[in-house]
């Protein structure tokens, strides 16, 4: 009963949300060159890229408008790819954010993350970073395709879990393979001392799409979050689920909060080609604009609808759903250009 | 207009109040943490020679015992992000203390652009996001 109250004012606030929809939240797909080639990724970047990286200067000038409409400390710019640790300028990009009054964090899956690395980027203002980690060493090395990316990858969280400063989190894509292995997982990111750790499946999107073997079962599904539910109750690890999909009674039993797709609502990107989109694994056709030749803060202000209002997403398996009032549709990226359907729904997955 | 202003009231008070501020806590799927850190702080400034009154590269600039630093240009000049703190020292007796963040100034490259006494320098930082630094170096004995 106290679930289904803080449900409805939680769907208040959405609306509430949607209508202001205060932009804080900006993705940058600075780069699309990569230095692994995971079997999951969902942006299917390779070493060679078909785009050159954007320059900076191109993306500065672009989101400075924003700052007319929002204090500039108010929106955190996550710096993505691609690798972003693969940009020589990177510490300087970041620099110059901080001093137009942003925030910024990356997103990297800490093959080149070390204590160099760490002071420059410290130095530099970053607030925030992300670090991937999806398994123990076989089958991370088996799904980053690379022998030595796991130890890399521990030896990153080992440097940033000392930092005082940084707000981070280290984040596992759970599949067939590493799923028997979370437990041993935790161990070893509590002998690291990390705090926070985000577990997701894996989207059908990018490369993963050819995957089938690494999405979950429902019953796999079942026990990834009755193994988050049990995490969280005992307060070793803050350990949340990733907010890729409304997920019925295990809501608030792996994240503080209700299911709310906020891609277009609180969040942007602009990606490496210039378009301006919501989150970057978001289908490319459902740009809403182009920093070469739009105002960013005009089309947040004035477009984006498809992302805000999404009475049209009620088909496929979303029809006949009893969920629909409280999830929309899902996450945004789990929809195909053709908007057929929700490709990935959990819930829908769990309960058939 | 109206109602957008009601909806801001209402966003307002549900982000001061403490049952309901967790709504505001989100991160994307593949995205960071936000950034809401506020004790920190942005050290700049210039470095030039006592003697010559000219700049000098090569110098690195960092506190005292913390993982940030910045070497200075062609022109002198440096900027960091450091987090705000304070510490006391004490040196050889208790009557001689010094309080502050300690800004250590090194000559790290030998004499490549002449050769300058390290110096220690404790600055105020408190309440501040910005601190502006013009450090004259001693010659090297």
């Amino acid at each position: 009963m106290r679930n289904k109250i803080l449900q409805i004012l939680f769907n208040l606030f959405k609306i509430n949300e949607i209508k202001l929809h205060p932009l804080n939240y900006l993705f940058w797909e600075c780069t699309q060159r990569c230095n692994l080639c995971c079997l999951h990724c969902g942006s299917d970047c390779v070493s060679d890229a078909q785009y050159k990286d954007m320059p900076f200067e191109d993306f500065l000038n672009a989101v400075l408008p924003l700052k007319n409409m929002y204090p500039p400390d108010s929106i955190t710019v996550v710096i993505t790819g691609g690798e972003p640790l693969l940009r020589k300028d990177l510490p300087d990009c970041g620099k110059q954010l901080r001093k137009n009054g942003f925030r910024w964090g990356i997103v990297t899956n800490g093959y080149l993350y070390d204590n160099q690395k760490h002071t420059e980027l410290l130095s530099s203002g970053m607030g925030a970073i992300t670090v991937s980690l999806d398994g123990l060493e076989m089958h991370h090395n088996w799904l980053r395709c690379n022998p030595k990316s796991f130890q890399n990858a521990v030896d990153a969280i080992e440097i940033i879990a000392t930092s005082q400063r940084l707000n981070y989190d280290i984040v596992t894509c759970v599949n067939k393979l590493n799923i028997n292995e979370l437990e041993e997982i935790k161990q070893l990111l509590l002998s690291k001392k990390v705090k926070n750790w985000r577990l997701f499946t894996i989207a059908p999107i990018g490369r993963a799409a050819h995957n089938p073997d690494l999405h979950l079962s429902p019953k796999e599904l079942h026990f990834l979050l009755a193994f988050i539910a049990k995490t969280r109750n005992e307060h070793k690890i803050n350990t949340y689920f990733s907010c890729e999909s409304y997920l019925g009674k295990y809501e608030r039993k792996v994240r503080d909060t209700f299911f709310f797709c906020r891609a277009g609502v609180n969040i942007a990107s602009v990606l490496i080609d210039g378009s301006i989109s919501a989150c970057p694994n978001i289908d490319r056709t459902f740009s809403q604009g182009n920093i070469y030749k739009d105002n960013i803060a005009e089309i947040w202000e004035n477009k984006f609808q498809i992302m805000r209002h999404r009475q049209w997403a009620k088909k496929g398996i979303c029809t006949t759903c009893k969920a629909f009032q409280h999830c929309k549709g899902g996450a945004m990226h789990l929809w195909d250009k053709q908007l057929t359907s929700n490709q990935a729904c959990i819930f829908h997955r769990m309960n058939h | 207009m109206k109602i957008n202003k009601i909806n801001k009231w209402f966003r307002n008070i549900l982000k001061a109040s403490s049952l309901t501020a967790v709504m505001f806590v989100f991160q994307a799927c593949y995205g960071t943490a936000y950034d809401d850190y506020k004790e920190d702080v942005f050290i700049s400034g210039k470095v030039i020679s006592k003697s010559t009154q000219q700049p000098i590269q090569g110098i690195k600039v960092s506190p005292k015992s913390e993982s940030v630093f910045a070497i200075t240009d062609k022109n002198g000049e440096f900027g960091f992000y450091s987090p705000r703190y304070r510490v006391t020292d004490y040196f050889d007796t208790l009557s001689a203390v010094r309080e502050g963040y300690p800004l250590l100034f090194e000559d790290i490259d030998s004499t490549e652009n002449g050769a300058y006494a390290d110096t220690l320098l404790y600055i105020n930082v408190q309440y501040q996001h910005k601190v502006e630094v013009n450090m004259q170096l001693e010659d090297a004995q």
